[in-house]
């Protein structure tokens, strides 16, 4: 049965994928690991596999530890490969870097201050490795903050109010659905371009058009973009357009 | 509530948020910011990338990405399981020769008087003895308890009873193969299958 967790459940279906490889020799169960037919009775997901590992690593199971270990990373080096694409801003040093923390995590578990960090691993596992890429990626975008522009989240707002309103629509434009009034969504094809742009500028039109964070709200108790970064709402709207105006560049052979 | 809140760890917050939406909108990134402000850098990145993964969406063909053969960036995360579990193996072996063994030094009977000072019977103590009790289980006052009556520090008797579970002498000569600490059980566990009285139970799970 499968070892319960502290803090989390895992899902059914979890539960259920690791029972039925606990019960199976050591041989089948590595066979049953390298299934990647989803719908194939036996697969494993991801977070099965973390239990099993950590399973490996409680036995001293070195030789299962390894193998496992490898078909999990195998699997994320996939996924890294199509998150992280080669645009993204040091895209090889966070995708190299999120393996190799996923092995350090795998070794210090329930050890430590943190004993039971693997745990959301075995609940959702791709939710985790994010939280591992994202930490890593801010690691790597601090070390260039020096060198990039500091400034540019307060650049002095060009023109009047009617400007304004005629910048923000105007961003809005850019990521549009064609034939539809609502513009606050990003398509596929635009996650594409997005990915091409400075870590700032795509964070902030993801919050703005993914997460869907109004630039200004009448409300003073609604989150927005412009009380998150601390400056007026006519900034964030020329940082849009600044961005869409990159976004143009880049487009550009 | 506020220590709770200026304890739990970032990567808390972010797996209870990733756990809450797949893809945050204003409502939720903003209930986060207003209880975590001092994850706002972390809880704008993460929900951003959320929402990042939400609207690429994998066409899912029903097969699982992997990539084949061993890269340089597998070769790498391999060498970071071992040589950190090989550095956690030592750091371990290092904490525990510091440890004294707390039971070493009683004599014959007094193991039994220390079960009945701690109001448990022998073959819980023998549990707690052999480490079989996954620590972060044993409440404060069961160890605070366990360290008057050995006079010794609370924080010593923590330290013992975190380090490597062990194998009983009488066990070692009993089995054919390499043999094993048991499981470690949790301290709930420990109290309801130890043969103790009703009374002793309760005492124990209301440390």
């Amino acid at each position: 049965m499968a070892r319960p967790l502290r803090k989390y459940t895992r899902p059914p279906e979890i539960e259920a994928a690791i029972d039925q490889a606990l019960a199976l020799d050591a041989p089948s169960r590595l066979a049953r690991a390298e299934i990647r037919d989803r719908k194939a009775s036996g697969f494993l997901p991801k977070e099965a596999l973390v239990h099993l590992i950590r399973a490996a690593k409680r036995d001293d199971d070195q030789a299962t530890l390894t193998k496992l270990f490898t078909v999990l990373v195998r699997r994320c080096e996939a996924t890294l490969a199509r998150r992280v694409p080669d645009g993204y801003p040091y895209a090889l040093d966070i995708r190299d870097d999120t393996l190799s923390e996923l092995g350090r995590l795998v070794a210090e578990d329930e050890t430590g201050p943190n004993p039971h960090r693997l745990d959301f691993f075995e609940v959702r596992f791709d939710s985790g490795l994010l939280t591992l890429r994202t930490s890593i990626a801010r690691k790597y975008l601090r070390r260039r903050e020096h060198a990039a522009d500091p400034d540019h989240l307060i650049r002095e707002p060009v023109g009047g109010p009617l400007g304004q309103m005629a910048t923000e629509r105007a961003a809005l434009d850019e990521f549009s659905v064609e034939g539809t009034q609502e513009a606050t969504v990003l398509l596929k094809a635009q996650m594409v371009e997005l990915n091409r742009l400075p870590h700032d500028d795509r964070k902030l039109l993801l919050l703005r058009f993914g997460n869907e964070i109004p630039v200004e709200s009448k409300d003073p108790d609604e989150v927005t973009l412009a009380t998150f970064y601390k400056v007026e709402g006519r900034t964030i709207r020329n940082r849009i357009k600044a961005a869409r105006a990159r976004l143009k560049l880049e487009k550009k052979p | 509530m506020t220590n709770a809140k200026r304890d739990v760890s970032s990567d808390d917050v972010l797996h209870e948020m990733a756990l809450t939406s797949e893809k945050p909108d204003a409502k939720v990134v903003g209930d986060y910011l207003r209880r975590y402000p001092q994850y706002a850098e972390e809880i704008t990145d993460f929900a951003a990338e959320l929402a990042a993964v939400a609207i690429a969406g994998d066409v899912d063909d029903g097969i699982e990405p992997s990539t084949i053969g061993t890269s340089p960036a597998i070769s790498r995360a391999l060498s970071e399981l071992h040589n950190r579990l090989y550095e956690v193996k030592q750091e371990q072996a290092a904490r525990e020769a510091q440890v004294p063994d707390l039971f070493a030094p009683l004599k014959p009977g007094e193991f039994r008087m220390l079960a009945s000072e701690l109001e448990v019977n022998a073959f819980f103590l023998s549990k707690v003895r052999d480490r079989t009790i996954e620590p972060e289980t044993i409440p404060h006052g069961f160890r605070t308890e366990m360290a008057n009556a050995m006079k010794v520090s609370e924080p010593v008797v923590a330290a013992y009873l975190a380090a490597q579970a062990t194998i009983p002498d009488q066990m070692r000569f009993l089995s054919e193969q390499k043999p094993e600490a048991s499981r470690r059980q949790s301290f709930v566990d420990a109290v309801k299958n130890s043969r103790l009285s009703e009374e002793q139970q309760r005492r124990l799970l209301s440390l």
